[in-house]
């Protein structure tokens, strides 16, 4: 008997749309059970029973065990609880609701309650209105459109009445008492005197008759506030007709129903009491203490109208009912009077939804889950790559529900036997028939064994090989969680291999991680496949290894393979055998033969390495490699430091391995990822597995580890440290000197002090490198530290040079320690002292020890670092969210494009051609051709053929391809790979030219046909398999890919490429400014090419022409002059310096441009004496009091005219590179206005680019927008050592700009770009978003990810993506037609 | 013909100046029968082996044989690379001397001093 299959739930019915509506006080009734009307809690008796028509009232539910709720019956486990309903005695507005009632205020007239706007206006809006396909986007804009309309209108076009402003009452207008929600109508904003008078005195008329003191106070504009009651009047009597110009859908929602009149009583099991045993009494939900707070306050308006209380006592609880049904709604109400502040904070309605904890993000985007553990973790090299240790104390807790077949059966009965306390046990048994589950720790498990029959269900223990899933937060991507399989251990801790730290970022210096066990046969099948750990060996950041070795695993496969570790054969026997173990215990090994025969058998490392990659002779892997390694000097394998690594057919034939050939992040240089494209997984993790034994046996055999002799430095390091030290200072000391002198040469745009301190940096950076190197050379090959920093697996030389030699400047923010005291960075220092000691250069290593002041300065440096990190990783946190929410959604379809929730195209074809980034073995191309080609011809020798010439390779391409074998790939692929044929036919016919046709010769280049059809159907099958699958979430990999690398990021700024001076923002705060899409940013900088570019003068001259020069810039003085009759200013213009940058100003220019100005000088006013002096006359007539006043004014804003240039630009740097040994300039420009930069006359406006996207955007438009999106992120991402693919850059780039206009991925771009209301809802902004849709009458069509994970629904994304259409075998005839009762009849009378 | 060859100085110390005599072949039999191909631990004991003669054998493989790149046209040059175990032999010569070498061919190098 089968286990049955996962069945939908329920698939008859499917929720297919959410509605929101406002609810009507009628349908409040309906749904309710009860009109709530005590305001007391509970009976004064001793039990404390709820008094019938409170709040508590026991028909709306129960939440006690004993007793079953009065309406249903049902006990706590089964009712959900019955809805009740309070009749307010005054009507209230809805907090919620509070901003769309004064917009629709706006909108009608108060007198007449119609749309104001003509009857035309209205039809074509209506017509808009109606489109039923109409996004949500567009509906709030066009209502927006018409709230500005009707905004400017003051006499209603239909009942004539004025209309003034509406708008929420502010307090301080001479306003007394409560302001709180309320609207004042301004309604004789008119000019018009005469008729606010008379109107007034019309309605105060009878008020002035008894108290005349009245009269004084017309006139003037009385605000008239509109109470609940008024609005409500109005709305009633909108008609039907314009409630649709309201963007309100009537069927839903009706204006009416914005003001409370009725309110609903929640069920009680959403407000549970609480006994407490401590305190007499209950603890009541703040739902139900504001429930009865309203009721109270309604009794007591209820008196007030039977007593005629003062309208000041009536007005008091009528603002007290308001607030307490508002503060029911939303607690966090802003500009609560402090009289009527409440005590202690409740938790609204409002405050239940929102934020982290509240329904949308905590309870209903995200769940608590059973069947998971949480434990430390650590290390073990003795498990597989793809296992994971479980504790036995967690294997006897983690349940999974088996069928009981008739293949196990005979097991099951032994786990029966076992029950919950032995280890391969079970917990509980579900029979077939019985209603509940039996737990096995009370019973009688003999009994149960036997009685257990096919389909009863056993819960057994978790078991060696079961799926689970393991993850550890922060979950930055979708490798931070994964699936192993179980293996179940003794100890107390989760245990993986090492290897699998990387996807993790795991260490074990107390981490915990959490492990998840899958409740049914198919979710245990697509986690295996499609989170399974070594499914997911490769990121698809980058496509780059991320499961690989690291640390100890690096060290040991460094040492083995070093060219002179040599050993005997017990030894090399020993180490062979480390790799018998687990599934690989009776495996044939074949020792290689010694490589040292005589004068005694030796084997090398290399040789006995080589049997991690290929144990036997049998054994299909036969991977090859070519790669330079991290000590690469030069001469290929004849490099001096062995670092270049040649493995052909899986024999190590030269180089010692390091972590470019076994660690993560490598591609094409990395042995296991060669192994994986190759040959598989399979056979990747258990090479990876065979290296992690043999290389962690041999280190623990030849001992590893670190002293004080490592760090010690010798003789001659301490002199050459010394020499490197004094150099470096005396060239600081000329340095020095030379700017007290004057002499100093300063770099463009740089002042003689900036410039002072980048050569000083440049030296002091210099001298630690150097002390770095001279420790390399110094140490011995011995050295743990060097070993370490040589093998990659942990530190750097920088670190090495740090604990030996030097530790060298502290830096703090990108620049040397600034001054902390009056003109010095500590007191020990003197005045102005731009000396390295005195700016924190370290010259101490960590093993001398460093002086009081270099201490302090290296914990100035290290407590940057830590804030550094602690704020990064927040901001990074809530970017990835942002990236998330707004990439969620994004799936290849089966046509290849990639579309949103709602179907809209985002790309085309993803990525531009189609492919998953995780495939890619090249340089953003499927193949590495070169790589292929020399593993195939190393792989398949193919001895007996004969080898082809070049022209034979060229017809034998063309061959194959019109084969169509190749079908699949697309043309581009097909043209590079001829193109790459063509290129090796080439290098075919060059050796037989030059050494002519020889057996041996033969051999160079040697290409078989059968090679080449292997070559060529390998090349045809990487490029379908790495199509990319539809289904594929790509907006999430996007968004994890380019959100888990900001995490890293460390470095702000960097400087520019060719200019030292001009520096722009990079790393997080960059990545935040373009996917903000902001348009402010902080460093906006223009690159512009010339139209001659090689001609210095000319960029000189093209720089006056951008570059914001001010008048003052320009001028040797600028004098005021009086003489007897004139009183003017006298303007030198300094014409050498014009001439020296070029500028292309003259005295006429300049006249205009002062005119131009703001000074309202008039042409006249302003006079050209000569070609170099201009006096500047101030009109006498205007200012003939105080002309002096006016000069001295001018004299100080003249110099600040600009005369040539772009106001925007305060900076424009010539940018000067060598390329191909010549000169070439071009111009950095700081500032904004592209347009302009690109209209300059000597600028080349095809080949000039912005990094400000909005600026782009505007300018050059959308798809330049989008672009610049691209090159934007790439940069910043390349500065910081991050390698992303540039399809996720693009996807992000196209979401971004796939409406049209630039969106940021903030919530005001998210809300343009998401239909959702729950998609909104569940990111920010909940309450604003639900309150919103329901006033729209909005309907959530429930596509997306995060609606369906709402609704509890399987999203229509990766294995979601396709539906099955079931075609019935046999198809019932037509059903026969049922005639109506009397329909015989019509028929007959018809006929 | 040039000779790069890397040797265990420790097991087999040589100087500068030092006359030696190196053969290289496919086969340790003194009959030149090719060997079983396979390592056998006891075999070089028992039958009589061309390494009685040679104080120092070493067994590789051909890896690559290569083109000279650097020489001028005309002149072949070609380079032999043997690895043996990680210890790395480049033999470069004229196409004629190289004559039977082969990509993964199998390689014995015995070497003997010569004292004069």
């Amino acid at each position: 008997m089968p286990k049955e299959q996962y069945r939908e739930t329920d698939v008859a019915r499917k929720i297919s749309h959410i509605s929101f509506g406002v609810e009507s006080a009628e349908s409040m009734q309906q749904q309710s059970h009860i009109h709530v009307v005590a305001k007391n809690l509970y009976n004064q008796d001793i039990e404390r029973t709820p008094i019938p028509y409170g709040v508590l009232d026991k028909r709306l539910g129960t939440n006690s065990k004993g007793s079953p709720c009065q309406t249903c019956g049902k006990g706590i486990n089964e009712c959900v609880g019955h809805f009740g309903y309070v009749d307010l005695e005054l009507p209230v507005f809805h907090v919620g609701y509070f901003r769309s009632i004064i917009t629709i205020l706006q909108t009608i007239c108060k007198d007449c309650a119609s749309v104001m706007m003509s009857e035309e206006e209205k039809q074509t809006f209506r017509i808009r209105l109606s489109n039923p396909n109409l996004s949500y986007m567009t509906k709030k804009t066009i209502r927006k459109k018409i709230v500005d309309k009707c905004k400017k209108v003051q006499k209603c076009p239909y009942c004539k009445e004025l209309n003034g402003t509406v708008k929420k009452m502010t307090g301080g207008k001479g306003s007394t008492g409560n302001t709180l929600l309320k609207i004042v109508h301004e309604k004789n904003h008119t000019k018009d005197k005469d008729v606010i008078l008379e109107k007034q005195l019309k309605e105060f008329g009878s008020a002035i008759k008894s108290y005349p003191d009245l009269q004084s106070a017309l006139g003037a504009n009385i605000p008239q506030i509109l109470t609940p009651i008024d609005v409500l009047k109005l709305f009633e009597r909108i008609p039907e007709n314009d409630m649709i110009l309201l963007a309100m859908d009537p069927k839903r929602s009706q204006p009416k129903d914005l003001i409370l009149t009725r309110m609903l009583v929640p069920p009680v099991s959403i407000r549970p009491s609480v006994v407490s045993d401590l305190k007499v009494g209950t603890t009541e939900d703040d739902l139900t203490m504001k429930q009865s707070e309203i009721i109270f306050i309604n009794d007591v308006i209820k008196k007030h109208k039977l007593s005629g209380a003062s309208v000041n006592l009536y007005q008091e609880g009528w603002d007290f009912l308001q607030l307490q049904s508002a503060l029911y709604i939303n607690s966090e109400l802003s500009g609560i009077p402090l009289s009527m502040m409440p005590k202690k904070p409740g938790r609204g309605l409002v405050q239940r939804l929102k934020g982290k904890q509240g329904r949308f993000r905590g309870n209903l985007s995200g769940k608590r889950v059973d069947f998971s553990s949480r434990t430390v973790i650590s290390p073990d090299p003795n498990l597989e790559i793809d296992q994971v240790g479980v504790p036995k104390h967690v294997a006897k807790i983690l349940t999974f529900p088996e069928k009981v077949i008739q293949a196990n059966i005979n097991k099951m009965r032994k786990l029966v036997m076992n029950g919950p306390d032995n280890w391969p046990g079970a917990n509980y048994v579900q029979q077939k028939d019985a209603s509940f589950k039996m737990f096995l720790k009370y019973s009688n498990r003999e009994k149960l064994a036997q009685q257990l029959k096919l389909g009863d269900m056993v819960e057994r223990h978790l078991h060696d090989n079961d799926v689970v899933l393991f993850n550890r937060q922060p979950s930055l991507h979708k490798l931070s969680i994964m699936a192993h399989r179980a293996k179940i251990h003794e100890h107390r801790t989760f245990r993986f291999n090492e290897c699998a730290c990387n996807p993790y970022n795991a260490d074990f210096d107390g981490d915990e991680m959490n492990l998840h066990l899958p409740q049914t046969e198919e979710a245990k099948a697509e986690a295996l496949i499609l989170m399974g750990n070594k499914n997911n060996l490769v990121t698809p950041r980058n496509g780059e290894l991320l499961i690989a070795a690291t640390q100890d695993f690096l060290t040991g496969a460094y040492l083995l393979t070093r060219k002179d570790t040599f050993m005997d054969r017990a030894h090399a026997m020993q180490l062979a055998a480390t790799l018998l173990a687990s599934s690989d215990t009776n495996m044939n090994i074949n020792l290689p033969p010694p490589c040292i025969i005589k004068p005694c058998q030796l084997w090398s490392g290399k040789q006995i390495c080589s049997l991690i990659f290929r144990p036997n002779k049998k054994y299909p892997v036969k991977a090859n490699l070519e790669a330079k390694g991290k000590a690469y000097t030069k001469n290929r394998e004849l490099c001096v430091k062995d670092s270049y690594v040649i493995i052909r057919n899986s024999e190590l034939l030269a180089g010692t391995l390091d972590k470019g050939h076994l660690g993560s992040g490598g591609k094409a240089g990395n042995i296991f990822y060669i192994i994986l494209r190759d040959f598989g997984q399979e056979y990747t993790i258990r090479a990876m597995w065979r290296l992690a034994r043999m290389t962690s046996y041999y280190l623990m055999n030849s001992g590893f580890s670190i002293g004080i002799g490592d760090v010690t430095p010798g003789e001659n390091l301490i002199k050459r440290k010394n020499k490197l030290l004094s150099a470096g200072y005396a060239q600081c000391q000329a340095y020095i000197k030379q700017m007290t002198e004057g002499k100093l040469p300063t770099q463009p745009g740089c002042t003689v002090e900036e410039s002072l301190e980048a050569v000083i940096l440049k030296e002091l950076s210099v001298i630690r490198e150097h002390a770095g190197q001279a420790c390399v050379a110094e140490l011995h090959p011995t050295n743990s530290p060097l070993i370490m920093a040589l093998s990659g697996s942990k530190g750097s030389f920088i670190n090495i040079s740090q604990m030996i030699a030097c530790v060298g400047q502290q830096a703090l923010n990108g620049k040397r320690v600034p001054n902390g005291f009056e003109n010095r960075s500590l007191p020990h220092f003197d005045h102005y002292s731009k000396t390295p000691e005195a700016k924190g250069f370290v010259e101490n290593s960590f093993y001398t020890g460093m002086t009081p002041t270099e201490f302090f300065f290296h914990t100035m440096g290290g407590r940057e670092g830590l804030v550094d990190t602690a704020v990064k990783t927040a901001e990074t946190g809530y970017m990835q969210r942002r990236l998330v929410k707004s990439l969620e959604d994004l799936v290849v379809h089966y046509d290849g494009s990639v579309r949103n929730a709602e179907g809209d195209i985002v790309q085309i074809t993803y990525g531009c051609d189609g492919l998953d980034p995780t495939y890619m073995e090249g340089k953003d191309c499927p193949v590495d051709f070169d790589r292929v080609l020399a593993c195939v011809r190393a792989k398949c020798p193919y001895r007996n053929e004969v080898a082809l010439d070049g022209e034979q390779i060229r017809r034998a391409t063309q061959a194959f391809i019109a084969t169509k074998a190749l079908d699949e790939c697309s043309e581009d692929f097909r043209k590079q790979l001829v193109a790459f044929m063509n290129k090796v036919a080439d290098m075919v016919d060059s050796v037989h030219k030059k050494h002519g046709y020889d057996k041996v010769i033969n051999e160079i280049e040697r290409l078989t046909c059968s090679q080449l059809v292997t070559f060529l159907e390998t090349c045809g099958l990487k490029y379908t398999r790495s199509i990319i699958e539809p289904g594929t979430a790509v907006g999430a990999l996007a968004a994890q890919s380019i959100g888990e690398p900001g995490t890293q990021m460390t470095l702000k700024t960097f400087h520019f490429a060719g200019v030292a001076s001009m520096n722009i923002t990079q790393g997080v705060p960059r990545i935040k400014e373009i996917i903000n899409a902001t348009k402010n940013i902080s460093t906006p900088i223009i690159r512009a090419d010339l139209v001659n570019s090689s001609d210095p003068w000319f960029a000189r001259q093209v720089k006056g022409r951008i570059e914001r020069t001010t008048l003052g810039e320009i001028s040797t003085y600028i004098d005021d002059v009086y003489t007897k009759t004139e009183a003017f200013l006298l303007v030198q213009l300094n014409q050498e310096r014009i001439k020296l940058l070029k500028l292309e100003v003259t005295a006429e220019s300049i006249r205009q441009s002062i005119c131009a100005s703001k000074l309202r000088l008039k042409p006249q006013d302003i006079r050209i004496e000569n070609d170099t002096v201009i006096t500047v006359h101030p009109n006498k007539t205007k200012h003939a009091r105080r002309l002096n006043f006016a000069l001295s004014e001018l004299k100080d804003q003249l110099p600040n005219v600009v005369v040539k240039g772009l106001p925007t630009v305060n900076r424009a740097v010539i940018a000067r590179e060598d390329k191909g040994g010549k000169p070439v300039h071009s111009l950095c420009v700081e500032g904004d206005n592209l347009r302009e930069v690109m209209a300059t006359y000597g600028v080349d406006g095809t080949k000039t680019f912005s990094n400000n996207i909005m600026e782009v955007y505007h300018t050059l438009g959308i798809e330049a927008a989008r672009e610049t999106i691209m090159t934007e992120i790439k940069m910043v991402m390349e500065n910081h050592g991050m390698s992303v693919d540039y399809r996720h850059i693009m996807l992000l780039a196209a979401q971004m700009t796939h409406t049209g206009e630039v969106l940021g991925i903030t919530r005001q771009g998210l809300a343009k770009m998401k239909q959702s209301v729950l998609n909104l809802a569940s990111f920010e902004k909940t309450a604003d978003h639900l309150f919103d849709a329901a006033y729209y009458g909005q309907v959530d069509k429930i596509n997306g990810v995060s609606e369906n994970i709402i609704m509890g629904m399987a999203a229509p994304i990766g294995t979601g993506i396709f539906k099955l259409l079931h075609k019935p075998t046999h198809v019932d005839t037509k059903p026969q037609q049922q005639f109506l009762l009397f329909e015989s009849a019509l028929n007959e009378a018809i006929s | 013909m040039d000779l790069i060859l890397d040797i265990n100085s420790w097991l087999y110390p040589m100087e500068l100046g030092d006359k030696f005599r190196l053969v290289l072949a496919t086969t340790l039999r003194e009959d030149g029968y090719p060997d079983a191909g396979d390592w056998n631990p006891q075999g070089l004991e028992n039958e009589g082996s061309r390494a009685d003669s040679f104080e120092y054998v070493m067994s590789g493989k051909v890896y690559r044989i290569e083109g000279d790149e650097a020489a001028m046209e005309s002149s072949s040059r070609l380079s032999a690379y043997v690895s043996f175990g990680g210890l790395l032999m480049r033999l470069q010569g004229d196409a004629n001397n190289l004559h039977s070498f082969e990509v993964d061919q199998h390689m014995y190098l015995l070497m003997k001093k010569i004292f004069m």
